[in-house]
Formats: structure tokens, sequence, C-alpha cells
């Protein structure tokens, strides 16, 4: 059996250790794939308070999941409903703001270089519209299946498949301008 | 005759990142088109370079003592969960249902008590006549003329002065 499912398992009997356990094996790549999601809030906190409410969601409903998917799956679903109530939120508040902060990047590269190339990802991320951008993150960053991808986002196969392709070419003609020293 | 550009969308998409995802079938297909079709050559060049970008990001995770906020988070409404099942339970209600099991209790703890006062060799005057039905020393006889001659409000005292 999936060790997430037989995580799952324990957990649902009560055993706290062993929803720690799935939180450990899937925080880091949740919330990498947060911070490109709402690129447009740019910063690690806001991604972990929606990575945090979103483990917190699926220990709420663990009754409800039936492993006809991955875990992974379901965690992404709630995941993106999540993000998707948060970011349309700042949107109304109009938080909209360049983040004072720089972004993370790993040490020991030409940090200068990899800080402009991320900012340059994450500007042409938050001008895409967001099903478009869920759709190609979900793939390309975090590799799921496109049925599952059409499990998290509810759409079907097809609709998939456009909406990464008509994402890829737009964030083509922005990440192909060269970056500047 | 090559198929129309929008409908080979879904091959280029899975080509962008393995050939080799598709079956042959489609693979011969795309193939064909990308021949004739100077665009969508453009097109599957430009899904490769945005999934190789993508692909390419370093992932940056979760902070230093996330899961630990997150498990205490979770620690905290597990325990919230416990409290509030019992402060949920209703008073009233479960008032209500055990009224009909308190009387039953209390009528049999009545029948064992008279039943015990009668086979102890308690003062049995002052017991209604009904007490000798738990009585081991009535006969089946005394028994009978009780159950025939005897006023149901008697005590066993009046009974027996009233007989002969």
């Amino acid at each position: 059996m999936d060790l997430d499912l037989q995580l799952v398992g324990k957990a649902r009997d009560g055993d706290l250790d062993a929803f720690g356990d799935l939180v450990s094996r899937h925080q880091h790549r949740l919330v990498h794939f947060l911070r490109m999601m709402m690129s447009s809030a740019g910063d690690r906190e806001a991604a972990e308070d929606v990575a945090q409410e979103a483990f917190l969601r699926a220990f709420r409903s663990l009754g409800q999941f039936r492993g006809q998917s991955t875990f992974k799956t379901w965690l992404y679903q709630i995941a993106t409903n999540v993000a998707r109530t948060q970011v349309t939120r700042r949107r109304n508040r109009k938080e909209e703001q360049e983040p004072e902060t720089r972004p993370d990047v790993p040490s020991g590269e030409n940090v200068e270089r990899r800080i402009i190339a991320h900012d340059q990802l994450r500007r042409a991320l938050a001008d895409l519209p967001d099903d478009w951008r869920e759709a190609v993150l979900l793939r390309d960053i975090e590799g799921l299946e496109y049925r599952e991808i059409a499990e998290v986002l509810g759409i079907p196969m097809g609709t998939v498949e456009s909406r990464i392709f008509r994402g890829r070419q737009r964030l083509k003609a922005a990440l192909m301008e060269p970056v500047h020293d | 005759m090559t198929d129309n550009c929008t409908a080979i969308t879904a091959l280029l998409v899975r080509a962008a990142e393995d050939e080799h995802m598709l079956p042959a079938v489609d693979r011969a297909r795309l193939g064909t088109h990308l021949s004739d079709c100077s665009s969508c050559r453009e097109a599957l060049a430009d899904q490769r370079a945005v999934r190789a970008r993508l692909v390419a990001e370093p992932v940056v995770g979760a902070s230093l003592g996330f899961d630990r906020r997150v498990m205490a988070a979770i620690r905290a409404e597990a325990e919230s969960r416990s409290r509030s099942w019992l402060d949920g339970l209703d008073v009233r209600q479960w008032t209500w249902r055990l009224v009909p099991v308190a009387a039953a209790l209390a009528l049999t703890v009545a029948v064992v008590a008279q039943t015990e006062a009668v086979g102890s060799g308690a003062d049995t005057d002052t017991l209604p006549v009904s007490s000798a039905l738990f009585s081991e020393d009535v006969s089946e006889s005394s028994l009978l003329s009780l159950m025939l001659s005897a006023n149901v409000d008697d005590t066993l005292g009046n009974h027996r002065k009233d007989q002969p």
C-alpha cells in the first residue's frame, strides 16, 4: 500500500504522529507550489499560511478521503482552493504590491542573476490568468499527471491540456526576454 | 491532408515534455503535421523552452519549524474537538431519555427492598398484604386464602387480626 495511504489510515484512527509524517513529506513541495501559485503575493509567509490552512482542512476532512485519488492530489485540491480565495481576497483589498524582501535563492550561485530571473518568472506567472497558472504549475512544477490535474481542478482533461498550452505560450513571451545583469 | 493546428494542441503539450509519452499513432500524426506546419514547430519549441525553465526553478520550500507549527495547530484542533464533544451533550435531552430508565430502576429497588423486608423476619405487620407474594414463609394455601379474602389496602397485621 502507498505510504501516504497507510499514514492516512493511522491518522484517521487518532495517530497524530502519522499526520505529522504526512506534513513532513509534503510541506516543502506544497509551500514551493503555493509560492509560485500566489506569485503576486511573493513572500514565503503568505504561502506558508495557505499551506498550514490546507493541512488543517485536510486533517478535519480525513474522514471524507476515500483513497480514490492519491493523498497528494487531494491535498493539492484543498490547497488550490485555499490559495484561490487568498489571491482573490488580496486582489480585492488591492494588496498587490511589490515585495520588499528579496526572494529566497540558493546560496553559492550567481545571486544577482538568479534574483532577477526569479523576479522575471514571478511577474510572468502573476500576469497569467489564474486557471492557466494553476494548470501549468501543477504540471511543470509539481509533476502531477494530467488525470490528477483534471481531478484537482475539477475540469476535463482536454481543458487541462488547453490551459497548459495557452499558459506556456503566454509565459514564453515574458520569460524569453533576456535577463539583464 | 494534415490535421487542423487546434486539434494538434493536446499532442504538442505532451510532446513538449517527452514525445515518447504519445502513443505511436499520435507520434506519427504529430510528425506528419509538423513537417508541413512551421507555426506548430515554433509552438512546440516554445512549449519545450518554457517547461524547461519552470522545471529548472529551484525548489524553495517551507521554513525551518513550519511542520512543528502546523502540528501544534493540528493538536490544538484535536484537543478542542474532543472537549466540544463532551460540551455538546444535550443534558435536557438526555434527562428525558433517562426518565423511564430511572423509573424502572426505582420500581426494581422497591420490589427488592420489599422482598428483603419480608424475608428478613422484620416486623411484617405493617407490610401490605401484597408482600405475602414475596414471602418464602407463606404456604400456598395461606397465600390463596389471603388473595381471596384480603382487602387490597390491608396490612398483614390487620389481616391477621381479622382472621378467625
